[in-house]
């Protein structure tokens, strides 16, 4: 029966196999017809998926190849990971650096090293970038998708109002946001990406907590309870107690950006590109008003990061999605970065390529937005999150949000936190060995 | 009790197991395609996911431990689920008691004659109707403190100093989040208790009125026992829709603030979908299955309708055989208090508070369904830029149909992908919800018939629960095994593969509807179209399927608003425009980072659910009447 059953499905699949290259064929035209039958497959998260879809037609045309592009809505890591468990085929994928290791752990992708111009590539790149799209043993496992940093922005028209310069320590921060609610400007002076979701709460602890000079974890992927830390902790579980945020911060929709696009908030820690959106006048209320400063803090630091695009572990054709990763994640066959100067000049995405940054159309762009002075030396103090590699980061991250969560509106005790994100982080280490 | 047995009853009793025994090939033939299907398409997932349960898997570490009762044990002991499993029980029992209260509220109205009775019956079916997604991400925007939709509401009746940051207490955004689903629930429950209303004979309402009952007193002694057979399925339906409630908490809170809406399945998902620990999400959504038939028992020995049967059948098995005559059973409703003089308000004074009353409350129940979709339309037709206002208001700067021109044309300048696919997951939708609607009732019908003709004998009983039973497993624990089979039989990404996938959650249900609906059809139409010289197909064919139309077009109705709304099974086993349905491409919109998109957003929103709504106002009749013939009671 399950031969019957195989020859069917079989029959069946060569039949729709056969009318979709047909199709494909009829619609494309001469070019079709040399395009590889077997199509290289690419699944990609929900960020301007038609962006990435005119992409891929470009790198079909000018490769003459074959793509399909899937498009994975909702939880985009954990669809990817059960679609990956279940035995999904995939060329090309995108991730984010804490699920590089894990993925090539569970063998689901491969290292990019002994492809050809590896080397050069990796010689364009940030140091930082570099550091992120690698394994703790140094083989590169991916190429940029876009690097990106939380930055500090403040709304200019507040401060001038309240008389006050930009705050650079987070108590400085704390006294201004007191001042600020005090006269009136703003009755939530303190805005950030609070939702539990790993570009929210995530995200934005890491860059306060670098930015103050913590650790948070140290070279053994030991979690480091330090006054740093605890420092940050306590000042934002301040800025709940006191009003000074929100109280549904943590479930905003629209990551928070609508709400401080609303005018109601002066500072916000958010990603460096949705600083476009909130001088853009089409959609936001304080346009032309939002400045960026350093990250407040005892260092300035904060967390950069590099999305990637991988290779999954049984390419169909090697040397062709090679083509397609260096397509999107550097330079084409035509030597022209495509993907990625797109990204930068339409949406603000920062780039892990030194000779991208410093393209004048490039700074032209971002200068009309930002001020990329400030956003250099930014990014010069940025922090890589090195526990990104340990492949039970994802879990613990996770328990850090639903606990850091808590925390601020419980006003539960720092000791108790610091002592159970401690626990949780030695807990998966021994589950993971 | 003592139970003395009788030689007499024993033999009558073999006699008739006896011919009970000689069931027809045919009542076989009804139900074998619908276990057919269920095995092959639950089953073997089923005993996977099962199996996953008493196994430590990592798909990381590649590690697979068999554990045996490990997971649960481990799952005992954390604190975690023990807070989760309050959250779960608090949650369910603030959203089925809400439902059936508001459920039979709007049942006693809808129950009565007025001028546009059959709009406001459209109207309340419409939040029953939307996707759950769609609920989501409408109700996240009206609790959205500096720019809800109720907020702004608030401000536009000069009430602005009520607005505050609704899901930002986690104990209100737990009841805010069950709240939502009550709004999703109720009306379902109202359908049904209207059924049940609709078949209650005026006459026992005059006579009590006679009797000097008051209003109160004759709901509590005459309405409410009435509908005690229907209160019983509607709880276990609502409980168990409670218990697995996950897209809504997905789209709104997921899981926050803090731990705040974490309930079981959410809890579940994130063991299984997030740390891949298939194992222990798998134990701690079994433990939600066991939890829903604890419950469903419970619900069961409480309000069985067959309960007061049974007692008086089991008092007769001790009696002698004289006694074995029709037992005359005396209903509650009949006990009515001695008349008691009273001061009365004017009759007509009465009757004008009535009516003022009435009116009251049916405008009520208008707003409470109708107002968030109004608003939701609203939003649609406003600019992106309304959205932030301050203060917010729910009336638009200008109106403008740029969102639904993004949506709807390929070609306008729209920067959304999702935008695009609304008219393909549409018409997937669309085609997907026609096939699953049809299959599964034309099999439905079928079994249905066996199981209401047959439902007295063990076996027929015994499959009509284990098919209620694969209800109470949460989807959650089915996606995995889904998965890896449908991979394996190239299914993946087809719409064959969402056809089939959707008959695991509505046979069982369409297979429940028809038979209910065949229960109220007297057997004799059965014998006297066999006397006749019909076969057991044409008698099914041509005498009892006309006969129980209106319950077919009231199944068809619901197996497709179901299809059109499901969301997870459509998530995980689609991965291109072919066959992604509506509700994919909706929660597509939600993950775009740039937020003027949310424009587009509820523009698609508003188009998901003209469909549902259509359905809903222009089939209520038929959803009515199938809920008279038994349909919609379950």
């Amino acid at each position: 029966m399950s031969n019957s059953l195989e020859r069917f499905m079989l029959t069946r699949r060569r039949v729709l196999q056969g009318a979709a290259a047909l199709s494909a064929g009829a619609m494309m035209g001469r070019s079709a017809f040399a395009a590889p039958d077997t199509s290289l497959s690419f699944i990609g998260w929900q960020y301007q998926p038609e962006i990435v879809d005119a992409n891929v037609k470009t790198f079909m045309k000018l490769y003459d190849e074959n793509v399909t592009y899937e498009l994975v809505t909702g939880d985009y890591h954990p669809i990817a990971e059960t679609k990956l468990t279940g035995g999904q085929h995939v060329d090309m994928l995108y991730a984010e650096e804490d699920r590089i290791a894990r993925w090539h752990a569970a063998e689901w992708i491969k290292d990019l090293e002994g492809q050809q111009g590896i080397a050069e590539i990796k010689a364009g790149m940030f140091p930082v970038s570099v550091e992120s799209l690698s394994l703790s043993d140094g083989r590169m496992c991916g190429l940029p998708y876009y690097a990106g940093y939380n930055t500090f922005i403040y709304n200019e028209e507040h401060l001038s109002k309240a008389g006050v310069s930009v705050p650079e320590s987070w108590d400085a921060v704390l006294d201004v946001c007191r001042k600020l609610k005090k006269d009136g400007i703003s009755e939530a002076p303190y805005h950030a990406m609070w939702g539990q979701r790993w570009p929210e709460l995530s995200w934005s602890m890491f860059a306060c907590w670098y930015s103050e000079g913590a650790k948070v974890f140290d070279e053994n992927e030991d979690f480091v309870d330090e006054p740093a830390l605890r420092k940050v902790l306590e000042t934002f579980q301040t800025f709940y107690r006191e009003k000074l945020v929100v109280e549904d911060i943590m479930t905003l929709p629209g990551e928070g950006v609508p709400s401080y696009a609303s005018g109601r908030h002066t500072f916000m820690v958010v990603h460096d590109y949705n600083h476009k959106v909130a001088n853009d006048p089409a959609v936001s209320k304080i346009a032309g008003k939002v400045r960026n400063a350093l990250m407040p803090g005892a260092t300035h630091s904060t967390m950069a990061w590099t999305a990637s695009y991988l290779m999954g572990a049984q390419p169909v054709d090697e040397e062709r999605v090679w083509n397609l990763l260096k397509f999107f994640g550097g330079k084409a066959s035509d030597g022209q970065y495509h993907v990625i100067k797109r990204w930068a000049l339409e949406f603000g995405l920062g780039s892990a390529y030194k000779e991208v940054m410093t393209d004048p159309e490039i700074v032209a762009s971002f200068s009309k937005w930002r001020d990329v002075n400030i956003s250099a030396k930014q990014l010069e103090l940025a922090t890589s999150r090195k526990v990104g590699k340990a492949i039970w980061f994802p879990e613990w991250d996770l328990f850090m949000m639903q606990k850091v969560q808590e925390y601020f509106r419980s006003g539960s005790s720092t000791d108790q936190l610091v002592t159970e994100l401690a626990a949780k982080a030695t807990e998966l280490k021994a589950q993971y060995q | 009790m003592t139970i003395t047995i009788n030689p007499a009853i024993v033999s009558a009793r073999v006699a008739k197991r006896h011919k009970n025994g000689r069931t027809p090939v045919f009542a076989y033939l009804s139900i074998a395609p619908i276990i057919a299907i269920m095995i092959s398409i639950v089953g073997l997932p089923l005993l996977y996911s099962l199996f996953l349960s008493l196994n430590t898997t990592n798909p990381i570490t590649k590690r697979w431990v068999f554990v045996g009762l490990g997971n649960y044990t481990k799952v005992f002991q954390s604190a975690d689920f023990w807070a989760a499993l309050g959250r779960t029980v608090y949650f369910s029992a603030v959203s089925v008691s809400g439902a059936i209260i508001l459920g039979t509220v709007i049942a006693l109205v809808l129950n009565e004659k007025f001028a546009g009775r059959g709009v406001l019956r459209s109207v309340v079916l419409v939040p029953w109707a939307m996707a759950p997604v769609s609920i989501g991400v409408l109700w996240s925007f009206v609790y959205a403190g500096n720019f809800g939709l109720l907020n702004g509401l608030l401000h536009d009746l000069g009430l602005g100093f009520f607005a505050t940051a609704w899901l930002g207490d986690g104990f209100r955004a737990l009841n805010l989040i069950a709240l939502t689903q009550i709004w999703n629930q109720a009306p379902l429950t109202s359908l049904m208790l209207l059924s049940g209303l609709q078949s209650m004979p005026a006459n026992l309402h005059r006579a009590a009125i006679l009797d000097g009952a008051g209003p109160i007193r004759r709901f509590f002694s005459i309405t409410l026992p009435w509908l005690k057979p229907s209160l019983f399925f509607i709880t276990i339906v609502a409980t168990i829709n409670s218990l697995m409630t996950f897209d809504i908490l997905w789209i709104m809170t997921r899981g926050g603030p803090g731990a705040a809406t974490t309930v079981l399945s959410w809890l579940g998902y994130l063991q299984s979908f997030q740390f891949l620990r298939f194992g222990e999400g798998a134990a701690t959504l079994y433990v939600l299955t066991a939890l829903s038939l604890l419950l469903a028992i419970i619900y069961f020995v409480i309000l069985s309708p067959n309960r007061r049967h049974r007692t008086v059948d089991q008092s007769t098995f001790s009696q002698t055989e004289e006694t074995l005559r029709p037992v005359v059973r005396r209903h509650d409703m009949v006990r009515l208090p001695a008349w008691k003089p009273r001061q009365r308000i004017h009759p007509a004074n009465a009757r004008r508070y009535g009516r003022m009353l009435f009116g009251m409350t049916a405008s009520i129940i208008f707003l409470w369904s109708a107002l968030p979709v109004i608003a939701l339309i609203l939003i649609s037709l406003s600019p992106a830029g309304d959205l932030i206002r301050t203060p917010p208001s729910l009336i638009p700067s200008r109106l403008t149909f740029d969102n639904y021109v993004s949506v709807l044309m390929a070609d306008s300048g729209s920067t959304s992908v999702q935008a695009k696919r609304v008219p393909v997951s549409l018409l997937n939708s669309l085609s997907i919800g026609i096939v699953v609607s049809l299959v599964n009732v034309a099999l439905g019908t079928l079994a249905g018939y066996g199981f209401s003709r047959y439902g007295q004998q063990r076996f027929f009983s015994g499959t009509l629960w284990a098919l209620l039973i694969t209800r109470m497993i949460p989807a959650l624990t089915l996606v995995l095994p889904f998965f890896i089979l449908f991979r394996s039989l190239g299914l993946i990404d087809t719409h064959v593969g969402l056809i089939i996938a959707y008959s695991s959650i509505l046979l069982p249900l369409s297979s429940w509807m028809m038979k209910t609906t065949f229960d109220n059809v007297p057997i004799s139409l059965d014998r006297a179209a066999i006397v006749d010289g019909c076969t057991r197909f044409s008698m099914l064919r041509k005498v009892l399927i006309p006969v129980v139309r209106p319950g077919i077009i009231a199944a068809l109705i619901f197996c497709f608003l179901v299809s059109w709304n499901e969301f997870l099974f459509a998530m995980i086993l689609t991965s291109t425009p072919k066959t992604q349905t509506i509700p994919v491409v909706i929660a597509g919109f939600l993950n775009q980072a740039r937020f003027y998109e949310y424009g587009p957003l509820f523009a698609a929103s508003v188009l998901a659910i003209l469909p549902p709504v259509a359905i809903a106002f222009f089939f209520q009749r038929y959803l009515v009447q199938g809920a008279l013939s038994g349909a919609v009671k379950g």
